[in-house]
């Protein structure tokens, strides 16, 4: 009976052991045949991947006539892949140009490839501020209180922003019981506050400066000079997006060259008295040369010279303030050539001009001009489809020579 | 003393032995046979991918040999380029060996055909090259074939190098077969015999070799003619054409 039992047993392991015998003479017979095939498959990708590289970096850019290798080099030295080799030269963009020929070569979607640059590098943006301290600018020097706190949090949320405020003369806000404007009210750890009186300012040294009896707390022209040369606080960092702003409602030696006679206005303070033509601002000499324009000049002479973007933030010189009668009409009288003035400066330096409706626009324009040139740069050069997760990736790695000896790798991978 | 019942089960599972002998028997057979026949079928499996590894190989290395400067690749008075094909020696090539290998990459135990195709920056093909053997072994007398292709810049000027891909058809076939046969006579200008297996008739007509429809061309002319069946062959090499003696 034991033996009878047995028998279906035995037959189950006798089957166990066919199964075991057939997976291992398999494994043993085909093993090395499937070994040798992938081996030779393999070869044969790699050679594609070598053939690729190699062909793809001895092709020439058509318009420069340049090695992509050489072209490559240049924009990882430069940290970016839009190559600009002069003036009058065209730009180049190196990912296009790789892409289509690797899509040529290998069909799309069946490729891709990375070129880091050889470190990474945190950009910040750094900014300088300069705004004059006339009573017609209290409302709006009030709205800009708000500017510090809102880069503390942007500078929390992981945004590398600081700014330096250059206040220009001294503070008249009393008059139209405002606070008065003094720079512990916008201290913080990112946002600086320095007062800015040019006539003693010792640092900054321009060319062609106006003569003595200028007027120094308007001018924003000498004083986004002074600001770019003197930088933040902390000093112009090398990676960093600059910027200046300007806040004025009136030229740079002030918009007052109409008014031959004055009567005081209230404590000291004098308004206009008769000033009731609009003369278009004629009365004001703003031609080239002038001291007005020179202070400009001044101004956008250091900018550039400082790789500075400069953005004019025109405050209404038209509001209730310089209404008819009210002794300032003659600052709304020049709006047209200050807009002129201030797009002058800030369209050669890549930045712009925004004329505001209100004084509560203040902070809100500055935050649309830090976010709209918040850097975002490059760490490497990724093109072509996403790597796929399923498919067999072969890689090849081709030398990049980069400016001063250094070098980096573009890594081809092919599936 | 015994009980009817004990008796009654012994005599069942006694009949349940008769019964269960013989079909464990078969079972067991049945199972080494199949043992047997996944042995057998795991090494004609291995003898395949033997096979495609040694074609695959050859298609390797005649791509090789056709990105090399001996074949294709751009030589210049100072510079030597393999992966970039000059486009003057393409154009050669088309011509000149639009329906035979050519010498800097053959294979005599393989036929094979290329296709060397350029593209614009749109992917559109704006060029086309051929070269090599384009009738080959079909059907009954196609053992195999396998395709690979690889990048390669395309050299027109120093200041123009365009992208491209050059395709390879490799064929194993009893029609390649027996030409390697004759045409590595006539290249080597010797004697070689071999093995031959024809499931078709062969015939020579000049310099051309048919089995049924399928022909191609010979390097130098032979005088073959062939039934099916099961052959060893010496081709020997006499003044600019091949005797085949069977």
């Amino acid at each position: 009976m034991k033996a009878q039992l047995s028998e279906p047993v035995g037959f189950v392991l006798f089957v166990v052991a066919i199964i075991i015998f057939m997976v291992l003479s398999r494994i043993f017979i085909l093993g090395n045949s499937v070994y040798t095939l992938s081996t030779t498959i393999d070869r044969n990708e790699n050679e594609r991947l070598k053939a690729a590289s190699n062909a793809l970096f001895l092709m020439k850019e058509e318009r420069t006539e340049l090695p992509l290798l050489d072209l490559l080099g240049r924009g990882v030295a430069d940290r970016t892949d839009i190559i600009v080799l002069g003036p009058d030269e065209p730009q180049i963009n190196i990912s296009e140009e790789l892409e289509w020929r690797l899509n040529a070569m290998f069909g799309k979607n069946n490729w891709h490839m990375k070129i880091p640059f050889p470190e990474r590098i945190e950009f910040s943006t750094q900014i300088v501020i300069v705004a004059d301290m006339s009573s017609s600018l209290c409302d709006d020097l009030n709205d800009m209180k708000k500017l510090p706190l809102i880069i503390e949090d942007m500078n929390k949320k992981g945004k590398k922003v600081s700014a330096t405020l250059y206040l220009l003369g001294q503070s008249s806000c009393f008059y139209y019981n405002y606070p008065e404007i003094v720079c512990s009210d916008f201290e913080t750890e990112h946002f600086k506050c320095r007062t800015l009186l040019l006539r003693d300012n010792q640092v900054c040294k321009f060319v062609g400066l106006p003569g003595a009896n200028w007027d120094t707390k308007e001018d924003w022209g000498n004083g986004i000079a002074c600001a770019a040369e003197t930088g933040p606080t902390d000093g112009w960092a090398e990676n960093s997006v600059r910027l200046g702003i300007i806040i004025t409602d009136e030229l740079s030696g002030g918009s007052e060259c109409s008014c031959s006679q004055w009567q005081e206005f209230v404590c000291g303070a004098f308004t206009c008295k008769g000033c009731v033509v609009d003369d278009a601002c004629k009365s004001c000499d703003v031609g080239i040369p002038s001291n007005q324009f020179q202070s400009v000049e001044n101004g956008l002479r250091a900018s550039t010279g400082n790789n500075m973007s400069v953005f004019g933030l025109l405050a209404n010189p038209c509001g209730d303030i310089t209404a008819p009668g009210t002794g300032f009409e003659f600052i709304c009288h020049c709006e047209d050539v200050l807009e002129n003035h201030l797009s002058y400066i800030a369209l050669n330096t890549s930045g712009s001009v925004f004329a505001l409706k209100n004084s509560s626009q203040v902070s809100s324009t500055i935050m649309d001009i830090i976010i709209r040139t918040e850097p975002h740069p490059m760490n490497e050069i990724d093109i072509g489809a996403p790597l796929p997760s399923r498919s067999r990736i072969r890689s090849h790695e081709t030398l990049v020579p980069v400016a001063a000896g250094n070098y980096t790798k573009a890594r081809l991978y092919s599936w | 003393m015994r009980f009817k019942g004990e008796n009654r089960r012994f005599c069942s599972l006694k009949g349940q032995g008769i019964l269960t002998k013989p079909v464990m028997i078969v079972l067991f057979i049945v199972a080494t046979l199949v043992l047997i026949n996944s042995v057998f079928s795991a090494m004609s499996e291995s003898r395949l991918r033997e096979r495609e590894s040694m074609i695959r190989t050859a298609a390797s290395n005649s791509m090789l040999s056709l990105q090399s400067i001996d074949c294709l690749g751009y030589e210049g008075p100072a510079k030597r380029y393999t992966n970039v094909l000059d486009v003057s020696k393409l154009d050669n090539f088309n011509q000149q060996y639009a329906n035979i290998e050519p010498p800097c990459a053959r294979n005599f135990d393989y036929g094979w055909s290329a296709t060397v195709v350029e593209r614009d920056r749109l992917g559109n093909d704006v060029r086309r090259w051929m070269f090599g053997a384009p009738n080959s072994s079909k059907g009954q007398i196609l053992l195999q074939g396998v395709t690979i292709n690889s990048p390669v810049g395309l050299w027109y000027s120093e200041a123009d190098v365009r992208p491209g891909v050059v395709e390879v058809r490799f064929i194993e076939g009893e029609l390649e077969k027996l030409a390697g046969l004759v045409d590595r006579s006539c290249f080597y200008q010797s004697s070689n015999a071999e093995s031959i297996f024809l499931s078709r008739d062969a015939r020579t007509f000049g310099n051309l070799l048919c089995m049924d429809k399928d022909c191609r061309q010979l390097l130098c002319p032979a005088n073959i003619d062939l039934s099916k069946g099961d052959y060893y062959v010496v081709a020997n090499y006499r003044d600019g054409r091949v005797d085949i003696v069977k």
